[in-house]
C-alpha cells in the first residue's frame, strides 16, 4: 500500500501556481527524498499532504485515508521554520505535542527519545535555555515522539553541526528499521544520494525527476568525465564532444553530449599535457538537479 | 474534541503557572483597597498653613466683611482642630477687609486686578467682593431654580464674586457663601422686623430617609422594620461588578492575542496545525482563556460574597446576580477573545495589532461611560439599548441586574440571544481568518483584507 498518494494535483495562491497537476506515489517504509529549488513547491507538497493546505484540484490519499481527521495523529511533521514555546520545559513540550498525537502516557517513549538524542540532562529545562541544534533535536523529537507510521521533515538538517546531523541521521533510519515511512526534503544532494530510496524533484511546480538514484542516474547515463591533469594553464577549451566543463579546483567535471566518444576526449587530452585522472561516471544528483534547475550564470562553464 | 480540550489545558496552565498571574491576582484588591487606604491615611495630612483672604465689601457701612470676620475667627477658634487630639486638621481663615474703589468700572477693574497680582504672588489666596446691593430685598433678588440656584448669573451688584486661581482642594469659597449669608439673612430680617430664629425654624426643611423594602423573618414570622438604604453599596455593587467584568473580558483575554501572534511569529503554528484543525486550535485556546477568567472572577466573586454576607449588604450580590455574572462572563471571552485571535492571526507585525486593537477595545468600554446613567435609570433607554448592542451588553446586562428591582426577562433572553448570536458569528470568523492569517507571514491584514478571508475562506 502507498504510504502517500497524490493525483493530478495542482494548488495555487493567487496567480501563482505553486503546484502543477502533480501525481506522486510514495511506497510504505521508504525514506523519500524531495528536492528542488526554494520556492519550486516542496513545502506546499508536504503542506498539502498535511491537510494544512487543501489542493485546488486533484487528490491526496495519506495512509489509506482521503479525509482530514483519521491519519493525522499517525503523521508526524517537522516544518521547515521550526518552532516551540520558549518558556515550557523540553519535558511538557514533547508531553504536549505526544497528547495531541493521542499518546495516553508518552513519558517512556519521550525518555527513550532523549536518551537517543542525547538531551536527557536537558528535559527538565526550558526551551530558551537551549541552543539551536537542541532546540532542532527537541522538535525532531515531537514530531516523532507519538510514534506515527509516517513522518515528514522540511529540511531535517539545515543548520546543523555535523555531529548533530549524525545523531539525526541515524535517528531517521532508526525509524526507516521500524517501517516508518520518511518524507524529507533536503537541498543537501550528498545526503539525499545516501539516504533515500527513492528522490523525487520538483521544479516550477512540476515534477521532473521520480525515481530511485540508480533509475534517476540511467536515465543520463555514463556522460560525465572527472578528469585531473598535471599541469597549470592546460586549455580544456573546444574539446570534442564536450558540452561544459566545471572547475572544482582539484579536478574538472566534463559532461559529454549526446554520440560523444570518452576516448577521444582522453586522447585530446594528452595531446595537450600530462592526465593523472581520468574517469567516465553517470552525473551525480548535485549535477542533475543543476542541469535542471541551475541558472547558467552559476556554472563555470568553459565550453 | 480531545484535542481542544489539550490545547485548552495547555493555555490555562501557561496562564495560571506564571508569577504573573498570581501577581495581577493580588494587585487589583491591592490597588482597590490601597487607594481607599492612601486617601484614608492622606485625608488628615493637608496642608494647615493660614490661607488669607481679601474682602472688598461695596455694602454700605461693609457690613457684611465685618461679619465674615467674626465668622471666621469663631470658625479658626472651633472648627480647625481635631477635638480628641487637638492637631490641626485645616487651615485657618484670615480675612483682610479691603476698604472698596469708587464705583466706576475703571475703578473696580484697576482694584480686582491689583488683588489678582496679589493672589499670583501668594500674598492672598483669593479675594471676595460683596455687591453693594445684596442687604436689599424689595424684588431685586434673583430668580431661583427648584434646587435654589439662580436661573441666569446675578449682576455683580446682587452677588458675592470670588476670584482665585486655585479653585479646588479650597473649601473656603462654600464656607464664605454660607458665613456671607447668614449674616446678609440676618440683617435683612432685622430690617422688616423679623425674627431670623422664627423664619429659620418656619423654612425648616423635613427630611426624607431613605429605607430598603420591609421583611418578614422566616423563623419567628415576625416583620422586621426596614433597614436603612445603602447608598453606597447600591452603587459600589454595580460599579463594582462592571469593572471586573471589563477587566474579565479585555484584561483577561488580551493574553490571547499575544499568544496567537507568537505562535505565529516563532512558527510553532505551523507544528500545531500538523496535528488539529484551525478551529480545533481556536477553540482550545478560547475555552483555556474561559477556564482562566472564571479561576480569577471565583476568587474575587467569592471574596465580594463572604464580604457581603459579613458586612450586612448581601442581598446586594446575591447567588442569581453571580450567575448573571458569570453567564455574561463566559459569551464576553468567547466573544472578544475570538476577535484578539483573529487580530493575532491576521498581523505580522505588533504595531499593527495594536492598531487592530483599539477599536476592539473602544468597543469594550462603551458601557463605562454611561456607567452612572445605567445605574440611576437601569430601564432608561440608554441602558437598554447598550444591553442590545452585543460589545456592550455583557458590562450593561450586569449593571442593570445588579440595581434593583432588576430587568424584565424578556430583555434578559434577548441580551443572551444576541450576545450568543455574536459569539458565535466571532468565533466562526475569527476560525476563517485564523486558517489563513496563521501561516502567512510579511505584510499584515487590515480589516477590509480580514473580511475577505472570512467571506471567501
Amino acid at each position: 500500500m502507498a504510504a502517500v498518494r497524490i493525483e493530478r494535483v495542482t494548488k495555487t495562491f493567487g496567480t501563482h501556481v505553486a503546484v502543477d497537476d502533480l501525481t506522486l506515489t510514495v511506497p510504505e517504509g521508504a525514506i523519500y527524498g524531495f528536492i528542488g529549488p526554494n520556492g519550486s513547491g516542496k513545502t506546499t507538497t508536504l503542506r498539502m499532504i498535511m491537510r494544512i493546505f487543501h489542493p485546488d484540484r486533484g487528490e491526496i490519499e495519506v495512509l489509506g485515508d482521503r479525509s482530514l481527521g483519521a491519519a493525522s495523529d499517525r503523521v508526524g511533521y517537522l516544518p521547515e521554520e521550526r518552532g516551540l514555546y520558549k518558556q515550557m520545559k523540553v519535558r511538557d513540550v514533547l508531553k504536549f505535542y505526544a497528547q495531541l498525537k493521542g499518546m495516553r502516557n508518552p513519558r517512556a517513549e519521550i525518555d527513550r527519545w532523549l536518551a537517543t538524542m542525547e538531551l536527557s540532562a536537558w528535559a527538565d529545562k526550558k526551551i530558551t535555555a537551549l541552543s539551536k541544534g537542541m532546540a532542532q533535536k527537541i522538535q525532531f523529537i515531537a514530531t516523532v515522539v507519538a510514534r506515527p507510521s509516517l513522518v515528514l521533515l522540511d529540511e531535517p538538517f539545515s543548520g546543523l553541526d555535523p555531529n548533530n546531523a549524525v545523531v539525526l541521521r541515524e535517528a531517521v533510519l532508526e525509524l526507516k528499521r521500524a517501517g516508518t515511512t520518511v518524507i524529507f526534503s533536503t537541498h543537501d544532494m550528498s545526503t539525499a544520494e545516501k539516504m533515500c530510496d527513492k528522490i523525487f524533484m520538483i521544479y516550477k511546480g512540476k515534477k521532473v525527476l521520480d525515481g530511485t538514484l540508480e533509475e534517476i542516474q540511467d536515465a543520463y547515463g555514463d556522460d560525465t568525465l572527472r578528469v585531473r591533469l598535471g599541469g597549470e594553464g592546460i586549455s580544456l577549451d573546444d574539446l570534442p564532444g564536450v558540452e561544459c566543463v566545471a572547475d572544482f579546483g582539484r579536478y574538472h567535471e566534463l559532461r559529454l553530449g549526446r554520440g560523444a566518444d570518452s576516448q577521444d576526449v582522453l586522447a585530446a587530452l594528452m595531446d595537450r599535457g600530462e592526465v593523472r585522472h581520468f574517469e567516465l561516471s553517470r552525473p551525480s544528483l548535485g549535477d542533475i538537479f543543476v542541469r535542471i534547475a541551475g541558472p547558467e550564470s552559476v556554472e563555470i562553464i568553459h565550453a | 474534541m480531545r484535542k481542544t480540550m489539550i490545547i485548552a489545558a495547555r493555555e490555562y496552565q501557561a496562564a495560571v503557572r506564571t508569577k504573573a498571574f498570581a501577581i495581577s491576582l493580588l494587585m487589583m484588591p491591592v490597588m482597590m483597597f490601597g487607594s481607599i487606604a492612601m486617601q484614608i491615611i492622606l485625608k488628615d495630612h493637608i496642608d494647615v498653613s493660614d490661607k488669607n483672604f481679601a474682602v472688598v465689601d461695596r455694602t454700605p457701612e461693609a457690613k457684611v466683611s465685618s461679619v465674615l470676620v467674626v465668622a471666621a475667627d469663631a470658625r479658626n477658634r472651633t472648627q480647625v482642630y481635631n477635638p480628641e487630639t487637638k492637631a490641626q486638621t485645616a487651615p485657618r481663615f484670615v480675612i483682610e477687609p479691603v476698604a472698596p474703589s469708587a464705583p466706576t468700572a475703571e475703578a473696580m477693574a484697576a482694584q480686582r486686578f491689583a488683588l489678582s497680582e496679589r493672589v499670583k504672588s501668594k500674598e492672598i489666596a483669593g479675594f471676595l467682593e460683596i455687591g453693594p446691593d445684596v442687604l436689599t430685598t424689595s424684588g431685586t433678588l434673583p430668580a431661583l431654580d427648584p434646587r435654589g440656584k439662580p436661573l441666569k448669573p446675578p449682576e455683580d451688584r446682587l452677588a458675592i464674586r470670588y476670584q482665585t486661581n486655585a479653585s479646588l482642594g479650597n473649601d473656603f469659597p462654600q464656607w464664605a457663601e454660607m458665613a456671607a449669608n447668614a449674616g446678609i439673612m440676618q440683617r435683612r430680617a432685622a430690617a422688616r422686623g423679623l425674627s431670623l430664629i422664627a423664619i429659620a425654624e418656619a423654612l425648616q426643611p423635613v427630611p426624607l430617609v431613605m429605607k430598603k423594602l420591609s421583611k418578614k423573618d422566616p423563623a419567628t414570622g415576625a416583620i422586621r422594620d426596614a433597614d436603612d438604604e445603602g447608598r453606597a453599596a447600591s452603587f459600589l455593587v454595580p460599579a463594582g461588578l462592571s469593572i471586573l467584568m471589563l477587566m474579565m473580558i479585555l484584561v483577561g483575554t488580551s493574553p490571547l492575542l499575544q499568544s496567537v501572534f507568537e505562535e505565529k511569529s516563532a512558527r510553532i503554528a505551523e507544528v500545531l496545525l500538523g496535528s488539529v484543525r484551525p478551529f480545533e486550535l481556536m477553540m482550545g485556546k478560547l475555552i483555556g482563556t474561559v477556564g482562566v477568567s472564571l479561576t480569577t472572577a471565583s476568587i474575587y466573586l467569592t471574596a465580594a460574597y463572604i464580604s457581603a454576607h459579613r458586612y450586612g449588604f448581601a442581598e446586594y450580590l446575591s447567588p442569581m446576580l453571580i450567575a448573571w455574572f458569570v453567564v455574561f462572563q463566559v459569551l464576553g471571552v468567547l466573544m472578544f477573545g475570538s476577535l484578539y485571535i483573529a487580530i493575532g492571526a491576521a498581523c505580522s507585525d505588533i504595531r499593527e495589532t495594536q492598531t487592530l486593537v483599539m477599536p476592539v477595545m473602544m468597543l469594550g468600554m462603551l458601557p463605562l461611560f454611561a456607567l452612572i446613567n445605567m445605574i440611576e435609570r437601569p430601564s432608561g433607554p440608554l441602558a437598554m439599548w447598550l444591553s442590545f448592542f452585543p460589545f456592550s451588553s455583557p458590562i450593561a446586562m450586569v449593571v442593570r441586574h445588579a440595581v434593583p428591582p432588576g430587568i424584565p426577562a424578556w430583555q434578559s433572553a434577548l441580551a443572551i440571544t444576541i450576545v450568543l448570536a455574536t459569539t458565535v458569528a466571532c468565533v466562526y470568523a475569527a476560525g476563517r481568518i485564523m486558517r489563513v492569517g496563521l501561516l502567512m507571514q510579511g505584510k499584515g491584514a487590515n480589516f477590509v483584507q480580514m473580511a475577505r478571508w472570512v467571506i471567501r475562506g
